[in-house]
């Protein structure tokens, strides 16, 4: 088995107890696989940030989803051609 | 674990419908359960769109972007498969995706199957995203 390379992070004594407290509540089997969910959970409310922004601006522009589509199609032929055909 | 090339229509279709199965692959990604990586074309699609369609300052475009778990592949890793691509798809501006599948010898993930039905016949999987997601819960044996 390889063994993961380990180090250490300061943080606060009431932090360090929330997250040990945490552990124990749910189940996970070590400090490490909680905050890797914990840095998973806030990737994908990132993603959902973004989505949001997405949709208000598509919303307010007036568009759909196959207004962009379309969109896309003409503007990567532009790059494609800016990029490799000059 | 598996990895997909991913096109451009996929990320739109994922921020329009965040409970839909685009956004499940972005999900995925987030969680390594899957790797995701585009040829920088498809940012560079993604930003002029997002920027000229939508009005989005750049802070709001590089924000949008950056939500994403996808590794950009730049052109000087796939530019030497790009002819050979060209030569397979039927819209030349489409070679970046196979030009970047041919050199990682994964498969693509888009919504347009049909574009690059030709590079099945090259042994390269073409996936949408219900066909993906199936394969993932096969793999995970769920």
């Amino acid at each position: 088995m390889v063994k993961k390379m380990v180090t250490t992070i300061s943080v606060s004594e009431e932090v360090k107890k929330e997250l040990a407290k945490l552990k124990i509540e749910l189940g996970y089997p070590s400090m490490d696989s909680l905050i890797k969910d914990a840095i998973v959970e806030m990737r994908n409310r990132k993603f959902e940030d973004a989505s949001k922004l997405f949709r208000e601006r598509l919303k307010e522009k007036g568009l759909t989803i196959e207004d962009i589509q379309k969109e896309g199609t003409r503007i990567r032929r532009e790059v494609y051609r800016e990029w490799f055909k000059k | 674990m598996i990895a997909a090339i991913v096109d451009t229509n996929i990320y739109f279709s994922a921020f329009y419908n965040p409970n839909g199965k685009e956004a499940e692959i972005i999900r995925r990604g987030n969680r390594e359960e899957l790797l995701l990586l585009s040829p920088d074309i498809v940012r560079e699609e993604l930003k002029r769109n997002l920027k000229s369609k939508l009005g989005l300052s750049d802070a709001q475009v590089t924000s949008i972007i950056s939500s994403l778990p996808t590794v950009w592949v730049p052109k000087t890793e796939y530019e030497r498969f790009l002819e050979n691509a060209e030569l397979i798809v039927p819209h030349e501006e489409d070679a970046p995706i196979l030009a970047c599948a041919m050199k990682f010898g994964t498969g693509i993930l888009t919504g347009n199957t049909k574009h690059f039905h030709i590079a099945r016949t090259k042994k390269i999987a073409v996936w949408s995203s219900a066909g993906l997601l199936d394969l993932l819960r096969k793999e995970s044996g769920a």
